[in-house]
């Protein structure tokens, strides 16, 4: 019956209406190469405070779904990539262009992006509850160390270099102490400035870093202009029955791979699609053709991307830690609408995760014919100057930033992250570890604070619980994973050699 | 010698002791033991400064220079300082100007310096500003 409610309460005008708009503006931008699904849920998300919270999330679940799908139409028809999700779908998407297939690969990457999706979900629905039930059984220091569990993370999500990405993840943390403490209430390097007793605006941040600093890094890389050579076969493509359940069993090999991947915090699309990729290529009983034009090779891939979601989400919703950027970007909108991400979401705000898990289903059949009816129209909006963007992107960032509550504080702070996330980018530095940093600083100060108030000050028993062990022999694993597959790597190659 | 990366290192060894030097004269802890607000900033300040030493002795080492231009980002510099200038002007004035005429001239000025032609330029500004004004404010209620 709550099932039911959620699913009819999608149908109302304003809801469906938004998650429409959603999925159009997450269509647009993503098809863009370099608008990511990350700046694109942080533009769209002051616009969401505004309204309800079912058709603001409505609109957001419809953007980050179809930015994720979208990213495959640019890297299918001009080899760039729309989103770094769908890098690997340049492998064989456009060598299937090249061959005089475009309309045909726009619609497999179109059907598996929404299997990816629409399996992703179920798996959401399936796990989340289980986990947040489990999560209920956390007290302080269960919570601590989940946090910690998270801001281990910084590691895997520090792209170049693991020394860098822990000293920007502990930058963020410190820069979660701005505002108020949440245990006796001082205010802390808050300047006297009113806008900054509830901290630094993680919104404002994260619009700053991912919206005006991408667009800076743009502007100061840009080089003139090629003119890009996209079309789509008139005749229309659409996949037979025949071919879709013959790669039905590797997309379902690559679902799997993707949710649990997705369920990593800071393992996105990306790694998920490559490695669908390569795992599907190693089964397939046509390896040679991956990289050549693969139909199976490209439908993994777009699997892969939209199947992280559902994975990132049930990691979001029930442990309040973000799966990846886009999530991190949701847990804010979460807290500005009053409701905290983890375990006690599922009780307080049932009704709401019910609807937002029916919404990714709306949302992926709205793709599907969407997606479906549309191929034509991607050629034209890959001619959208990238000057025209830029301006677009800047003004609805500060516009938006100060919509979130009014405050000028929020655009300043804005506006200079936006010149730290260039120089981030410059450096070479991910933004991943800062947000997680940012993000989690509060609730593993809060809960260290909190046990230690508990216990006297007694750090013994953050070491006692099962939980807690569990934990930290998780978090241990992770940490030593990437030295065990580097090594794994060099052994194979000395071996070779 | 990384210099660029030294740069970094020297900014986030300010940042560190700018957050330390307030936190040792916070309250302390309570007598139950309970940590007070200081504690937390303190450690990860601390935990910041050593991972910044480290990494400036990584620096020091390499051989890289990372702000290296090619033609084109040396043209495009200009554009960015600009760009970035023009932003934080904007942020400032968009507080105490009225938001129609202020963003109408934010949006022209880009528009030029990305060489936008002058008419194109016109009925964008315009054209976008209103866009704006009509969904923030009108349909979102926001007070621009």
């Amino acid at each position: 019956m709550d099932w039911l409610t959620a699913f009819a309460g999608i149908f109302q005008p304003s809801v469906f209406f938004y998650l429409v708009i959603g999925v159009v503006s997450g269509a647009l931008i993503g098809t863009l190469p370099g608008l990511t699904a990350t700046m694109a849920v942080a533009v769209l998300t002051p616009i969401s405070f505004w309204l309800p919270p079912a058709s603001g999330f409505a609109m957001l679940i419809g953007v980050y779904n179809s930015a994720i799908w979208s990213g495959g139409i640019s890297a299918i028809l001009i080899n760039t990539p729309g989103t770094p999700a769908s890098m690997a779908s340049t492998f064989d998407g456009y060598k299937l262009s090249q061959k005089g297939y475009s309309g045909l690969a726009l619609n497999i990457n179109t059907i598996w992006s929404v299997f990816g999706g629409l399996f992703s979900t179920i798996c959401l629905a399936l796990f989340s509850f289980p986990l947040a039930r489990f999560a209920l059984k956390f007290g302080p220091s269960e919570f601590a160390v989940v946090a910690l569990f998270g801001l281990t993370m910084m590691v895997s999500v520090s792209q170049s270099s693991i020394l860098k990405g822990l000293l920007v993840g502990f930058l963020g943390l410190l820069l979660s102490t701005v505002g108020l403490e949440t245990i006796h209430g001082f205010k802390r390097y808050t300047l006297g400035m009113v806008g900054l007793l509830d901290g630094l605006n993680f919104v404002a941040v994260m619009i700053g870093l991912f919206g005006i600093g991408e667009v800076l890094y743009q502007i100061y890389m840009d080089e003139p202009e090629e003119k890009i050579e996209a079309k789509v076969e008139t005749k229309r493509q659409l996949p037979s029955l025949k071919l879709l359940f013959k790669l039905g069993p590797y997309n379902f090999f690559a679902a799997v791979i993707s949710v649990i991947i997705g369920a990593i915090p800071g393992a996105g699309g990306d790694i998920a699609s490559i490695i669908s990729w390569g795992q599907a290529k190693r089964i397939s009983k046509h390896p040679e053709e991956y990289g050549e034009g693969s139909l199976e090779g490209l439908s993994v891939t777009c699997t892969a991307n939209n199947a992280v979601i559902g994975g990132a989400m049930t990691t979001m919703l029930s442990l309040g830690i973000p799966g990846d950027a886009v999530t991190a970007i949701l847990i804010g909108s979460l807290m500005m609408y009053g409701m905290t991400p983890g375990p006690m979401l599922f009780i307080e705000n049932r009704p709401f995760v019910l609807t937002l898990i029916a919404q990714m289903v709306i949302a992926n059949i709205v793709i599907l014919i969407f997606g479906l009816t549309t191929s034509k129209i991607y050629p034209k909006i890959l001619k959208i100057k990238k000057n025209t963007l830029w301006v677009v992107i800047f003004f609805s960032c500060i516009v938006g930033t100060y919509a979130i509550n009014n405050s000028y504080t929020d655009v300043t702070v804005m506006a200079i992250f936006g010149i730290v996330g260039f120089f981030f980018r410059m450096l070479d530095l991910s933004n991943g570890p800062f947000i997680l940093g940012l993000l989690l600083g509060g609730l593993l100060e809060a809960n260290l604070r909190r046990t230690l108030a508990m216990t006297m000050g007694n750090y013994s028993i953050f070491f006692k619980s099962p939980i807690s062990l569990t934990l930290y022999l998780i978090i241990i694993l992770s940490l030593a994973l990437p030295y065990v597959n580097s090594w794994r790597k060099k052994r194979n190659q000395s071996k070779e050699m | 010698m990384n210099k660029a990366g030294l740069v970094f290192v020297g900014i986030s060894i300010v940042v560190a002791l700018l957050f330390m030097i307030p936190a040792f004269s916070m309250p302390k802890g309570t007598v139950d033991g309970a940590p007070g607000p200081g504690y937390f900033p303190i450690i990860i300040s601390a935990i910041v400064l050593l991972l910044s030493v480290i990494l400036g002795i990584v620096y020091l080492r390499e051989d890289i220079k990372i702000f290296k231009r090619t033609e084109n980002q040396k043209k495009n510099t200009p554009k960015l300082i600009i760009s970035m200038i023009a932003i934080l002007v904007y942020a400032l004035l968009f507080s105490v100007l009225p938001f129609i005429p202020v963003t109408i001239v934010g949006i022209g000025f880009l528009n030029w310096l990305y060489g936008k032609k002058w008419i194109e330029n016109i009925i964008f500004s315009v054209v976008f500003t209103l866009v704006l004004y009509f969904i923030f404010s009108k349909f979102l209620h926001v007070m621009l």
